[in-house]
Order: structure tokens, then sequence, then C-alpha cells
């Protein structure tokens, strides 16, 4: 059986095909709607802790794929802080939210963690995955976004408290109120008690180790609470005070980044989104074209092959090869010149480095400088807690548990016994 | 004459045994950590002053405050001495001119009242306000700067002042946790771990205050790109919803709101008449009218203005 294909279709197939690389247009509007505002005080009993943590910078070991994606790590790390610390202020403006906070590190302080990695990020376009989660270790969302800008969202008449992806941090603060609407008073004194629970287990773990459970599903719950008045129970509190105090501290750290590292970086993203634009512009062109040229190639090859011999098929054969032949010659151009942009960004890229990268090290060794002088106040605290414990309870103090013991080597085989 | 010299010797030792006593009384009401002399039910801790145990939503300790224990004896009391309460006899010690045998006399008891019930040597003293209030002086040395002889006591929390009477061990009658004088045993160590930590998060916080103010003067700009500033470092300690502000308060500093704007110069005032405003300039306009606005010198800063208008004109 024969199978015959109508030779004006192959023809149809092939110029459309030629078409298809053709660029197109979009059009970009500046979005600088706030997220859901709070317009009456939200009641205390409704409120909830948020710690935003760094965003993972998800930069690629492979030095190539890091060419190849654009990334320029040290301005992708600064991102992970930056994107952080202006999401922090994203939700604290909405009124929504209890204490809003960046944590560096995993805390029981606050009783929901915003987390995410970067999966894109330039001057033209920003791509998040965001992780909601609370202190009963239910996730909320796991949500990716992505947000274009407009070349006039870097237009200097447009205020800095608004970043050119702002609708993403929009569609972030709108999801988590979304998701805390859904909970009534009483899940969200849940999600609390779990959070204070979990604190004072991991500061007095002899006291409060049997509070909180996690069941099959992985989710925390408290199986008991203490008195109100539990003399341990208020001391971890005083002690949760403090956490607050060094989260807030961190907080200004993260403050006084923001404030010298925004210009550079500004500065970096406008200098990229042409860039970026164009080479991705190109990039997609290079593909079409390329396409387009190969079918082009193969109706026209088509055509010239089948039975019909007639004028109008063998000259759509030869047209079609022909414009096939030169949009893959055009592709092999576009292709040439995204990669001009490519090293346009990437040059672009050490520059923001140099600029940036200093900031961020100077945040990051302050960070771990203070988080290593609150840690050993807190190892003096814990053990401090388990004797106040034990001496409440006319106890004596047990041993510290052990540490794993080191794993034993074998003698070697030609050692003496 | 000879007649005088065994008299002599009577009255010396009398003397002496006179000043023995006095130091033994002192140490009692100072120095070593001494057990109560109340002698009601030591095998019975009261009711009242039973900590509350974990879980167990009732008997609260005495208000919030458990009662430290006995120090160590050698007749079995508690034996295991904590590096917190050897530390702390250590320190009274240190400012006593103590007595051996008054100290045993006092551990001694210690121990009847540590091995018999098993309970705090300290409850008993929660228990009855009343003889707290006129038992045990502070079980410190008066010279110990640690030594808190200002706290009422009547209810047990805080350590009685003054008296002569053997109070609990562990420094003192239990005191009340929210008071910040509070330093007795391993609650004191406790308080000194979190002015400890205090004390570096505000060391911290002053060099971020010192830090934001000389960005503040250097750039006029250094706060345009802080968006949504929550406005400088709060006063009181956390902002948990959850919690309310330590009893103690922490001595923050308060800092401004916003770092205080430099005071304009005299060459930022002098903009050129012909000069537009700045509402249209981009990034290279606006870097040449700061730098012009800036500049001191005054022939630099007309080239600057020209080569801002010739950027203007141009563009």
């Amino acid at each position: 059986m024969q199978f015959v294909v109508p030779t004006r279709t192959i023809a149809a197939v092939a110029v459309l095909a030629t078409v298809l690389g053709c660029g197109s247009t979009s059009v970009r509007s500046v979005d600088m709607r706030p997220p859901e505002r709070a317009t009456n005080a939200v009641p205390e009993a409704l409120l909830l802790d948020v710690g935003v943590a760094i965003f993972d910078a998800n930069i690629p070991e492979d030095y190539d794929e890091q060419i190849e994606g654009n990334i320029a790590p040290e301005v992708r790390r600064a991102e992970g802080n930056y994107i952080a610390y202006f999401l922090k202020n994203v939700l604290q403006d909405t009124g929504q939210w209890g204490a809003v906070r960046v944590v560096p590190r995993h805390t029981n302080a606050v009783d929901v963690i915003v987390s995410g990695k970067i999966i894109a990020s330039d001057g033209e376009r920003l791509q998040l995955e965001v992780t909601a989660t609370d202190a009963t270790d239910t996730v909320w969302f796991t949500k990716r976004y992505e947000g274009l800008s407009s070349r006039y969202a870097y237009d200097v008449s447009v205020p800095r408290e608004f970043d050119p992806f702002q609708t993403v941090y929009r569609e972030i603060a709108d999801d988590l109120l979304a998701h805390r609407k859904n909970l009534d008073e009483t899940a969200i004194g849940r999600v609390r008690t779990v959070a204070e629970m979990k604190f004072a287990r991991e500061f007095a773990p002899d006291a409060f180790a049997n509070y909180v459970e996690q069941d099959k599903r992985g989710q925390s719950k408290v199986v008991r609470l203490p008195a109100t008045n539990d003399p341990m129970l208020a001391r971890v509190r005083r002690v949760r005070e403090r956490e607050y105090l060094f989260i807030d501290t961190l907080d200004e750290y993260f403050a006084e980044f923001h404030r010298k590292m925004f210009t550079p970086y500004q500065e970096w993203r406008l200098a990229t989104y042409d860039e970026a634009m164009a080479y991705r512009e190109l990039k997609a062109q290079s593909r079409a074209r390329m396409l387009g040229g190969a079918l082009a190639i193969a109706g026209g090859i088509g055509a010239l092959t089948s039975d019909d011999n007639s004028g109008m098929t063998q000259g759509a054969g030869y047209v079609a090869i022909v414009g096939g032949a030169l949009a893959v010659q055009s592709a092999v151009k576009k292709r040439a010149e995204a990669q001009i942009h490519a090293d346009v960004l990437q040059e672009l890229g050490v520059s923001a480095e140099a600029e940036i990268a200093p900031h961020t090290i100077d945040l990051e060794n302050r960070t771990v400088s203070l988080s290593g002088t609150v840690d050993a106040q807190y190892d003096a605290m814990k053990r401090v807690l388990r004797q106040v414990y034990y001496e409440e309870l006319g106890l004596a103090l047990p041993p510290e548990p052990a540490l794993p013991a080191a794993i034993e080597t074998e003698p070697d085989a030609g050692s003496d016994a | 004459m000879p007649a005088i010299r065994p008299f002599a010797l009577v009255v010396a030792l009398l003397a002496g045994t006179a000043m023995t006593a006095c130091q033994s009384q002192s140490q009692s009401s100072g120095g070593q950590p001494q057990p109560p002399s109340s002698p009601s039910s030591p095998s019975m801790p009261s009711p009242s002053s039973v900590p509350s145990v974990p879980g167990t939503p009732g008997t609260p300790g005495t208000p919030g405050m458990p009662a430290p224990p006995a120090p160590p004896s050698t007749d079995g009391g508690i034996e295991d001495a904590t590096d917190v309460f050897e530390d702390a006899r250590n320190r009274r010690e240190s400012g006593e001119s103590g007595d051996a045998s008054g100290d045993a006399g006092d551990r001694d008891e210690t121990a009847e009242a540590g091995a018999e019930g098993g309970g705090l040597p300290g409850d008993e003293s929660a228990g009855d306000d009343d003889q707290t209030a006129d038992a045990g002086g502070p079980t410190c040395a008066e010279d110990d700067p640690d030594c808190d002889e200002t706290t009422t006591g009547t209810t047990g929390s805080g350590t009685p002042a003054g008296g002569d009477e053997q109070v609990a061990a562990g420094g003192g009658t239990p005191c009340d946790e929210a008071d910040p004088t509070c330093t007795s045993g391993a609650d004191g160590a406790f308080e000194r771990a979190l002015e400890d930590f205090d004390g570096a998060i505000l060391a911290e916080r002053g060099t971020i205050i010192s830090s934001a103010n000389e960005t503040a003067a250097g750039d006029p700009r250094a706060d345009e790109g802080r968006p949504s500033a929550r406005g400088g470092i709060p006063a009181v300690p956390g902002s948990g919803n959850g919690s309310a502000p330590d009893a103690s308060g922490l001595p923050l500093p308060k800092a401004p709101e916003t770092p205080p704007p430099p005071p304009p110069s005299t060459a930022q005032m002098d903009i050129p008449k012909d000069i537009p405003d700045a509402r249209d300039d981009d990034v290279v306009a606006r870097q040449l009218r700061e730098a012009a606005m800036q500049e001191t010198d005054p022939v630099l800063r007309e080239k600057l203005w020209e080569e801002y208008r010739r950027y203007k004109s141009g563009s």
C-alpha cells in the first residue's frame, strides 16, 4: 500500500515552516500593585511569625553550565540574600503577619518558614521556586513564580521601594496570605504552640523531650503541655526572647547589606536587561529558523521526489528547499549573534561581581561571627537549664549524653598483635 | 604581777572564744550555704514549693521558683556537686575568714535535710514565709558583688536580707525568676548566661548603629535603597507575637528611626538657574548632576555643569 502525501499540503507546510522563523512581539507593563494588605489590625491570636530563609543561589558546579545559564556566581549569591530581604519587607508591609525576619539558619523561634531557590535571574526575568512550611512541618505550598520586567521598571522615576519584579513578590505574599486565611484560630494556635514546644525541646530536651511528636506523615503535634507557670517554660521563653533579639540583629545586617549592594545590583540588572532579552530572542529565533528550515528542506525534497510532476509541485519543492537553506543559514547567524550577547552578559557579571562580592562576604562574615558567639552562649544556657531542671526535681545530674564512639580501625595485616 | 599573767591568759582565751563564736555566727549568716533553720518536715517539702513536673498541670513551684539544693555533704546528701555550685561556694569561701567547724556543722545539718527527705531544703523556706522572713540572711559574703541583700523574701521570692539564721544552700532562699537581681545557684548562672548574651548582642548593635551613622554621613543616598524601612533597632527584646518582653527589660540603646541626613553643603544649593529639573535625567545625567552638586571647587563645578548641559542637549 503506497502512502500518498498531498503535495500541496507539503508545500503549505514548508512555506509555513519558513514563516515560523519570523520574530514575535510582546507587550510588558510595570505592575506596581502592592500585595493584599490588612485594612484593620489583625488580632494577635491570628498572627504568625514568619522567617524568610536565604534563597538557594542554585549555582551549578560545572563552569560550562554557569556560562550556558549566564550565571555570575557572586551576583547570584548576593541575590539569595537580597531576595530574602526584599520578600521579608513585602510581607512585613502587608500587616498580615507577626514579626517577619530573614533567618539565615533554621530556627524554631518563628512559626512559618519561607524558603526558596533561584531558578533564573537577570535584569529581564526572575524565576523562583518557593516553599512555605509551618512549625507543624505542614507544607503550605511549593510553587514556581516567574516574572518578566519592563524596561520602564528601571526608570529613575520608579520608587526604589518597588522592585522590577514586584509581581513575583506580590504573588508570593498573596499565596501565603491565602493559605493562612484557610486556618482558623485553633489551627493557628496549634502552630504557635508547636513552635514554642519545639524551641523548648531544643533548649531543654530533658524537660520537654516528650511534648512534641511526629506522626506517620511527618507532621509535628503537641502531645502534652506544661503548666502555664512552669518555671522551666518561663526560662525557655526568656531564652526565646534572646533568639528574637538575635534575629532582629541579623535583620540589621541584611538591611545594611541591601543599602550597600542595591546600586551596583540595580545597574547590573538594567545593563543585563537588554542583553538578556536580546540573547533569549536571538536564541529563540535561531531555534525556530533552524527547525523551520529543516522542515522546509524536508518538505521540498518530498515534493521533488513525489510522483506529482506538475510544475506547481516541482516549483514549490525548489522554493521550499531554497527557503529552508536560507532559514538554516539565518539560524546560524542568529546563534552567533546570541553568543555575542552572552559574552557581554558574562562581562557584565564579572564587573558586577567585583562590586557586589565584598558586601556579600562582609554580610556572611558578620552573620557567621555573631551566630558563632550566640551558639556558644546557647550551649552554656542549655547546660545551665539542664542543671536547673534536675535540681528542681531533686535528682542527681546525669552525665552528658556520650558522643558516638569512634570507628575502630582494624589492625594492619602486617602489624604485630 | 605574776598573778596577772594567768588572769590575762584567761581573758585572752575568753576573748578568742568570743571572737570565734562571733565569726561562726557571721559565717552562718553570710558565708556557707546553710540549710533552713526551720525544722518543719525536712523530709516533706511543702506542697506549694514542689516544682512542677513537666506535664503535670498542678502544683507549681514556689512562685515559679524551686529552691536550690543543699551543698554536697559527707553524710550522703546531694553528693553530686555541679560546677555551678562549686563556683558559688568557692566565691563565698574566698570572701570568708571562716571557721571550718562551723561549716562542717552547717553541712551536717544540710546533709540531714537532704538525706531525710530528698526534698530541696530550700522548699521549707518557701513554705514558711514568716520564718523565711526572719530566717537566714544572705548566703553570700557581704562584700561579694554578686550578693543580693535587698530582696524581701517574704514569699520566698527573694533572698531575705540580714538575719543570722541558716538558709538553704545554693545561694539563699529561692528568688523570683523575674527578679533581675536573683543570683542564687544555677539560677544565678542562668541569669549570668542571659546577661552575657545580652552584652554580646548590645555590643553588636552598638557597632551597627555607629556603622549606619557613618554610612549616612558619608553617602546621602545610603538610605534610599532601603525599601519600606522598618526603622532603627527595636528597644524591646525580640518581637515575637506570643511572648511578652522580658520583665527585666534590656537596656537597649534607643536608635533613631532613620539615620539623620547630612547637612546640605553650600555647593549643593548653588544650582544654576538654567539647569532643569532632574526628573528626566537618565543614569549618566544624574551622575553628572550629583557630581556637580557635591563639587566644592567652583571651577570644576562649573565644568561639570557645562558637561551636564552638553549631555542633556545632546540626548
